[in-house]
């Protein structure tokens, strides 16, 4: 079915939820938010002069190409979620990443073992190959984070049960 | 009935679609932004709709290339805000909420009009007050060793969580999952649930023995979901408990989650003396040890089953997020696999509020290590109770 005719559809959200392994894009006062990000990154992007903003939850350092779910791989996330921030209207140039997540909460060996931090060096990478600077962020620890950007502000707020509110 | 992992992948993915067409549908008629939390294939999970708390459905028969039933749920309140989002007017409130279990089956059974490339025929909306045993018996739904398609959807910022199940009838069922090669005996999954289910039925009467707060498994589900789709399952409020990884690499984890509250209720039973309230290392020491009698418990069914023994880690405590929790695990479980096969059990007091959930995921190699040694015999005696399936 399609929505377009259906009333309401026309009025901006007050909140965009972005699930595992997916991204979100948002304008002005929409807030983009991610929920219990463990080993996962989170890697926020925006371009503060034209109020756009996106958010991506990522899984893996690297992987296939999965289209069900755009940002399941760091590289992917992020190079998907550049061309949707940029397609939004925000300018190359002016482009900044705020990265957080990338826990250490389980330490167990064998074929996942460090996922947490192999993430955040995945991100470092892909956003450095994108031309695109690393201008805060919060990650490693042993804890969980939350997460909630405003694009108008630019502001990447953190809640942890471990550190509270902490704004980036 | 052979199901075959690839289609089942592939369903999964379809009734994820689904879901989003239904959710989207949903914020068309009401304005309010709404999210897929989880989409999963659940093995016979009827009795997860019968719930003590009291739902309400819409309850809708569809027909074509896979013909059968489906239920969408609210609780109470997630109804009261749809009336109001409606603005319905007074007395139209069933037929309102008619209207919208309408318009949200519409977009899932859209999309899998639009995977097999076919039309499907739905019927006229049905309103069921009430969720339950008699309604489930009504609908004559397939209770027993059939795949249910398992969604729910929240709201931002509004009491409007649904669910949505799908029961399609064993005749589609079959012409959807075993067109592929890599085949599972649906049998076998469903020996493998009653195996977990006896083995979160031994660690609820573990944590009654060890604490004397009397448990009981309240629901069970055998589903299979996308890694990514884990970490939904569980809310983002803080939990305490522990991670045990069985087998050496390890091949597999056990997550024992207690909502706060209840950990510190496990605590002042175990070790009076420990500080409850910051989880000292007394209390941690006791949570640990709660934790890895119930993983022993719930492990040991499986062992026997395969004659063998598992191997468990040493418990990891864990005091965050639930949702942190599960998407570490997943993250690294996803490095190898798409999907998983997730157990889950919550258990519950009968005297007192109590929260306890339990998630199992085995890797892919122990998942099929385990199908594998599932006793042949035992199987074919469940096939005949479960009639055609």
């Amino acid at each position: 079915m399609n929505t377009d005719g259906l009333p309401h559809s026309g009025d901006p959200p007050d909140r965009v939820r972005v699930g595992v392994a997916e991204f979100g894009v948002a304008t002005g006062e929409t807030r983009l938010t991610t929920s219990g990000l463990g080993s996962c990154v989170g890697v926020a992007l925006a371009d503060p002069d034209a109020d756009v903003a996106g958010l991506a939850h990522a899984m893996l350092p690297s992987g296939d190409d999965d289209r069900a779910r755009p940002a399941k791989s760091v590289p992917q996330g992020v190079e998907r979620l550049l061309a949707a921030v940029e397609s939004a209207g925000a300018d190359p140039d002016r482009i900044e990443a705020k990265i957080a997540g990338g826990s250490r909460m389980l330490d167990f060996s064998g074929v996942g073992e460090g996922v947490g931090d192999r993430n955040v060096a995945a991100a470092r990478e892909t956003l450095a190959e994108c031309g695109v600077p690393v201008v805060a962020e919060d990650v490693g620890g042993s804890h969980g984070r939350s997460l909630s950007v405003c694009p108008r502000t630019w502001t990447l707020t953190v809640t942890s049960a471990h550190d509270g509110e902490v704004e980036l | 009935m052979n199901v075959d992992v690839e289609s089942l992948g592939s369903f999964s993915r379809t009734a994820h679609e689904g879901a989003e067409r239904a959710a989207g549908n949903l914020t068309g008629m009401t304005g309010i932004e709404t999210a897929v939390d989880v989409t999963a294939v659940t093995l016979a999970s009827a009795e997860a709709l019968v719930r003590d708390d009291r739902r309400v459905g819409v309850v809708v028969d569809f027909e074509g290339e896979i013909t059968g039933t489906s239920v969408l749920s609210f609780p109470p309140e997630g109804v009261e805000t749809l009336l109001d989002a409606l603005l319905a007017g007074d007395g139209l409130d069933e037929s309102a909420v008619r209207e919208v279990g309408n318009v949200v089956t519409s977009g899932f059974i859209d999309a899998w009009a639009d995977r097999l490339e076919t039309t499907i025929d739905i019927a006229p909306p049905r309103y069921v007050p009430d969720i339950g045993a008699n309604s489930l018996d009504e609908m004559t739904l397939e209770r027993d060793y059939g795949f249910v398609f398992r969604s729910r959807v929240s709201a931002v910022g509004e009491e409007l969580d649904f669910s949505f199940h799908m029961f399609p009838d064993p005749d589609s069922m079959q012409a959807m999952l075993t067109d592929g090669g890599d085949e599972i005996p649906v049998e076998k999954l469903a020996t493998l649930r009653e195996m977990a289910q006896s083995g979160a039925t031994t660690a609820s009467e573990s944590v009654s023995a060890m604490t004397g707060i009397e448990t009981t498994v309240d629901i069970s589900n055998l589903s299979f979901v996308p890694v990514e789709d884990v970490p939904a399952e569980l809310t983002d409020r803080s939990h305490v408990g522990t991670v045990l990884g069985f087998g050496d690499e390890p091949q597999g984890y056990v997550l024992i989650l207690f909502d706060e509250p209840s950990a510190r209720e496990v605590v002042a039973a175990l070790v009076p003396d420990a500080d409850a309230e910051t989880f000292d290392p007394m209390a941690r020491s006791a949570i640990r040890e709660i934790g890895n009698v119930m993983t022993s418990s719930f492990v040991d069914g499986w062992a026997n089953v395969r004659d063998t023994t598992i191997e468990i880690s040493t418990p990891q405590f864990v005091h965050d997020m639930g949702r942190a929790v599960a998407d570490s695990v997943v993250a690294r479980l996803g490095q190898r696999q798409a999907f998983a096969f997730v157990f889950d059990a919550t258990l519950r007091a009968d005297d007192r509020a109590f929260d306890c959930q339990i998630y199992a995921l085995p890797d892919e190699s122990e998942l099929r290590a385990m199908l594998e040694d599932i006793d042949r015999g035992a199987t074919a005696e469940r096939t005949t109770k479960a009639g055609s399936l």
